[in-house]
């Protein structure tokens, strides 16, 4: 089920209407009890999640100038068990603003 | 049929028949099949299916019509075999690719030597639903692919195409070589269907009065005359109604003659609107529904997600239900949604999904899609955050989205 939910999270949030309620879930999104899902997800959709999931945050959010440092979203997201499972990409942050910003 | 025996002697090798949602047109193709089947006539059919992920997309066209060429004409089994030897990946190339290894040149030697040589013995290829396959840029490929391969190469095959008039599949027909090859039948009130909507009615309440279970409380001469004329009238050209009322009445939980009662007094509000009585009679199944809520959720998972097919327990999961709610839920809604042995849900015909996302037909039971999205993206944001590391269904499956089954 959570592949279900790791594939459709973003699907959902692009076509979603953004509420107060989706905000703060976003504001106050974690992954850390995810850690042991992310050991075993393969690396090429943990990516592809990530590239995704904040392609999707720049469009719900609807910020012009939506970059990770002045993003509270992404303040949010960096603090996280994926940006901090650094093994499978050293220049992590690089792709990021290539990929997804 | 008379195209398909070239009694007409018409040049054209490509029929499309449109018509709008339930007008019949896969009712119509697979009756064509079969009666082709018949008389050896079919080559191959493929039914595409939005609600079936193995007949949504294209990728299983052409392997499906050779291997039903290699069923239906023996002769070009070896070519057939031979080209997939040759290229294992054959196919996963382009379609073009596809269908000149696969169908055109096991063909041409057949066609050189003369088999097909009178016009009659063209085979026939049935390709229903179109529309329903994923992309329209590969609608209209597969129609390209199609034309000019049988343009080019000359080959002795005909091609039944049914759809919805979508604006780019009318395009793809009226452009190139395609309106110079093609026939057209509309599926509206100029076909007159009310005679074929009568027949199917008369011949299904008569299997339902001889299999029912509860058949010995049907009386011979039911529905009477009347009746069924008042259900040839409601039905409005439109096929659809007709097998809703048939499944709705063949439910082997209720008396048919009950069953068929209630459809008899449900009035829509406005007889004027396209659907009206269509729509009156989803109405009333979805009135009947028990508790609608968890319904339209599951309903709306199925219609918004980014998967092809859901299975049961993704679902129960996902909305936070018991194992066996969603069968439970669903159970009232067994004239209009199907649950399979494999666990998989299928919606019955394309026009629910039109009714439920349309407000001005669906009114209450509307799935608005923008509210629905964000429930399910505040449901996916949850179960990330809280997470379920000891859950058994916790293992590095990739599954494959919508998006790319479609490339």
């Amino acid at each position: 089920m959570f592949v279900f939910v790791f594939d459709n999270t973003s699907h959902y949030l692009k076509n979603a209407e953004m509420t107060p309620q989706l905000h703060d879930d976003l504001i106050n999104l974690s992954f850390d009890n995810l850690l042991d899902f992310f050991k075993i997800v393969h690396l090429n959709h943990l990516r592809a999640f990530i590239v995704r999931f904040l392609n999707c945050l720049k469009t719900v959010v609807s910020i012009p100038s939506f970059s990770l440092t002045c993003s509270p979203y992404i303040y949010a997201f960096q603090d996280t068990a994926i940006i901090r499972r650094k093994s499978y990409s050293p220049d992590f942050s690089s792709w990021f603003r290539q990929d997804a910003l | 049929m008379k195209w398909i025996k070239w009694e007409e002697g018409l040049d054209a090798f490509i029929m499309w028949v449109y018509g709008p949602a339930g007008a019949g047109k896969s009712a119509i193709a697979q009756t064509i099949a079969e009666m082709c089947e018949e008389e050896m006539i079919l080559l191959a059919s493929f039914f595409f299916s939005r609600s079936d992920p193995s007949r949504s997309n294209v990728n299983p066209l052409i392997a499906t019509i050779a291997y039903q060429m290699t069923l239906n004409l023996p002769q070009v089994r070896e070519a057939i075999l031979g080209a997939i030897e040759r290229d294992p990946l054959i196919f996963s190339k382009s379609l073009a690719v596809q269908f000149k290894s696969l169908i055109v040149s096991p063909l041409q030697p057949l066609a050189e030597a003369g088999f097909f040589r009178e016009q009659t013995a063209r085979r026939l290829v049935i390709i229903d639903g179109l529309d329903e396959c994923s992309d329209p840029k590969i609608q209209e490929n597969i129609l390209e692919v199609l034309g000019n391969s049988q343009r080019q190469h000359q080959l002795p095959l005909i091609f039944l195409f049914a759809s919805r008039p979508e604006q780019h599949i009318s395009l793809a027909f009226s452009t190139g070589i395609l309106p110079n090859v093609t026939t057209c039948i509309a599926l509206d009130e100029s076909y007159l269907p009310d005679e074929d909507i009568r027949l199917f009615l008369t011949d299904k309440f008569q299997g339902i009065r001889s299999t029912h279970r509860l058949r010995t409380y049907i009386p011979p001469q039911w529905p009477l005359p009347n009746v069924l004329n008042q259900l040839v009238r409601n039905s409005s050209g439109q096929f659809i109604y007709a097998s809703t009322v048939i499944h709705y009445v063949s439910s082997i939980r209720h008396k048919p003659t009950d069953r068929l009662d209630i459809v008899l007094a449900i009035r829509p509000p406005q007889k004027d609107l396209p659907f009206a009585e269509l729509d009156a009679l989803y109405t009333h199944i979805f009135t009947g529904v028990e508790e609608i809520e968890p319904v339209l959720e599951i309903l709306s998972l199925l219609l918004l997600s980014d998967y092809l097919v859901l299975y049961l327990p993704t679902i129960e999961e996902f909305l936070f239900l018991q194992p066996g709610d969603v069968e439970l839920y669903l159970g009232d809604l067994s004239s209009l949604v199907k649950i399979g042995s494999n666990q998989h849900i299928k919606i019955l015909h394309a026009s629910l999904t039109d009714f439920l996302l349309d407000l001005t037909r669906s009114k209450e039971f509307w799935i608005n899609p923008r509210s629905r999205h964000t429930m399910f993206a505040r449901r996916c944001l949850q179960l990330l955050h809280n997470g379920k590391q000891d859950h058994p269904t916790l293992k590095p499956v990739i599954l494959i989205p919508k998006k790319k089954m479609t490339n």
